[in-house]
């Protein structure tokens, strides 16, 4: 009796356990942000795109599962006035105003990159993309608009 | 892997600036006669502005020496204060010296454009933590978004006087920041540089022990000419990253379940809805739980909704029950 209810015990964990990574979910999170005009004075410019989580932003239900960031997208329109355009994207972690990391990026363009896959990752938790000019004729307009994709897991 | 076999065609096309403010032009009419280095013989309406005065009216557009913008700290360069210009993040070392760069320029008849650069490059190194915040380019984890692997290089040119800088005699006693010219001169860090940096190479040896050999500037630099996507992009053959597929995805706030998430069970209302079940997960939770129900006898009220495993669970425990 005593050997059954190990064997039914070992079972049972084992079941937890494959159930538990075989019914991971997989989701990803698109937002679509303008970095707006940019004020070019002769010493320079900079303007930014925001892309901030909120609960709204995560499938009901999910508020309190441990969430692993496995990668981020990202597009980047550029403006076409300005002189010297450069662009960074920084990951913040949840409720933090310091970012994790940068990386450099060009205008224009789309890439992935997984560099703070071990960061935490939730409500809070945001990417900003900055642009900057040397150079420009006062007021730029962007061509587009920046878009940032999260992939998670939970 | 193989990179490079594909190299984006990044066009070479250059954009002609005028120098919107002439050697001291903005500050001609400044108060600040101390900036001055020396007044104007009589009858002579000619003006020598010191390389302060001059670095203060292009970098922070002031000609009061007493409202110099504080040094920022470049450790919240890219959160708090990610939002300033990267001057402001230069050091009190940094800004005299380039303000003995603008004082050399200038006598020089060099486009002051040339150091509002190398300003600007080395403000955004400050600006970025001492090049600490930012990750290289170059260091395999930047990808398209297929999975390859992309990298930067200079251009040939860059290249060539990139390597003549590092290996110059005149580097080690430079009074330019050391870890300022390893990142620029560094493509996965300097690739969207503005200096030209054959300027740079001139400004290092000007300001270091062997300052003599820079005695003056090439009449070359009388002109700047911003060379736009000075840099080849490079894409390796093979993915490396696999493709992320979703079961789930919410699109600025449109939310679909994809195939793969419907073949797991996963419902739109289970997503939007206002249910507290936990998606996919609870029905291995509630696996988990006839099972543990099964083995420790408590209510079997879910029985007819029991999986194939708790039945057999149940079976062992019947079983045994019988031989006891």
């Amino acid at each position: 009796m005593k050997a059954s209810k190990i064997l039914v015990a070992g079972l049972a964990l084992l079941s937890a356990v494959i159930s538990t990574t075989a019914l991971a979910t997989d989701d990803t999170i698109t937002k679509t942000a303008s970095p707006g005009s940019m004020l070019v004075l002769s010493n320079g410019g900079v303007s930014l795109s925001q892309f901030g989580l909120t609960s709204s932003d995560f499938p009901s239900g999910t508020g309190t599962k441990t969430k692993t960031l496995t990668g981020i997208d990202w597009q980047t329109t550029w403006y076409p006035e300005a002189i010297g355009e450069t662009l960074e994207l920084c990951y913040f972690r949840p409720y933090s105003s310091t970012e994790v990391g940068c990386r450099p990026i060009p205008p224009n363009s789309s890439g992935t990159i997984n560099d703070f896959n071990n960061q935490r990752f939730g409500n809070g938790a945001k990417v900003i993309i900055y642009h900057r000019a040397e150079d420009g004729s006062r007021v730029l307009q962007p061509a587009g608009q920046d878009t940032v994709t999260y992939h998670y897991s939970y | 892997m193989k990179i490079g076999s594909q190299v984006s065609a990044y066009v070479q096309s250059s954009k002609q600036i005028n120098n919107a403010k002439e050697s001291g032009g903005v500050v001609s009419g400044s108060k600040s006669a101390d900036e001055a280095k020396a007044s104007p013989p009589a009858g002579s309406t000619s003006v020598t502005i010191s390389g302060r005065a001059l670095m203060l009216s292009r970098l922070f557009l002031t000609e009061d020496a007493t409202s110099e913008p504080p040094v920022l700290p470049g450790s919240q360069g890219m959160g708090q204060y990610g939002a300033m210009l990267p001057h402001h993040f230069l050091t009190r070392d940094d800004r005299s010296l380039l303000a003995e760069m603008y004082e050399f320029a200038d006598e020089q008849g060099a486009d002051l454009k040339h150091v509002d650069r190398l300003a600007w490059d080395l403000g955004l190194y400050r600006q970025r933590n001492d090049g600490k915040a930012i990750a290289n380019f170059n260091d395999g984890r930047s990808y398209d978004l297929e999975g390859r692997v992309r990298t930067v290089s200079f251009t040939d040119k860059d290249t060539a006087t990139a390597e003549r800088i590092l290996q110059s005699d005149a580097l080690n006693s430079t009074q330019l920041d050391q870890g300022f010219l390893s990142y620029i001169l560094d493509p996965g860090y300097g690739f969207t540089h503005g200096s030209d940096f054959e300027f740079l190479e001139q400004m290092v040896t000007r300001f270091s022990s062997r300052g003599s050999e820079a005695a003056t500037l090439d009449p070359k630099f009388s002109t700047y000419v911003r060379i736009e996507n000075n840099y080849i992009l490079h894409t390796a053959d093979e993915i490396t990253l696999q493709p992320f597929e979703p079961d789930i995805t919410n699109v600025n706030g449109v939310w679909s379940v994809t195939e793969k998430g419907a073949a797991a069970g996963i419902t739109l209302d289970q997503v939007i809805g206002n249910t507290q079940r936990s998606l996919a997960t609870s029905a291995g939770q509630e696996q988990n739980q006839y099972i543990l129900d099964a083995f420790f006898g408590k209510s079997d009220e879910k029985a007819p909704e029991r999986g194939l495993l708790s039945r057999l669970i149940e079976l062992m425990k019947t079983s045994n029950t019988k031989r006891g």
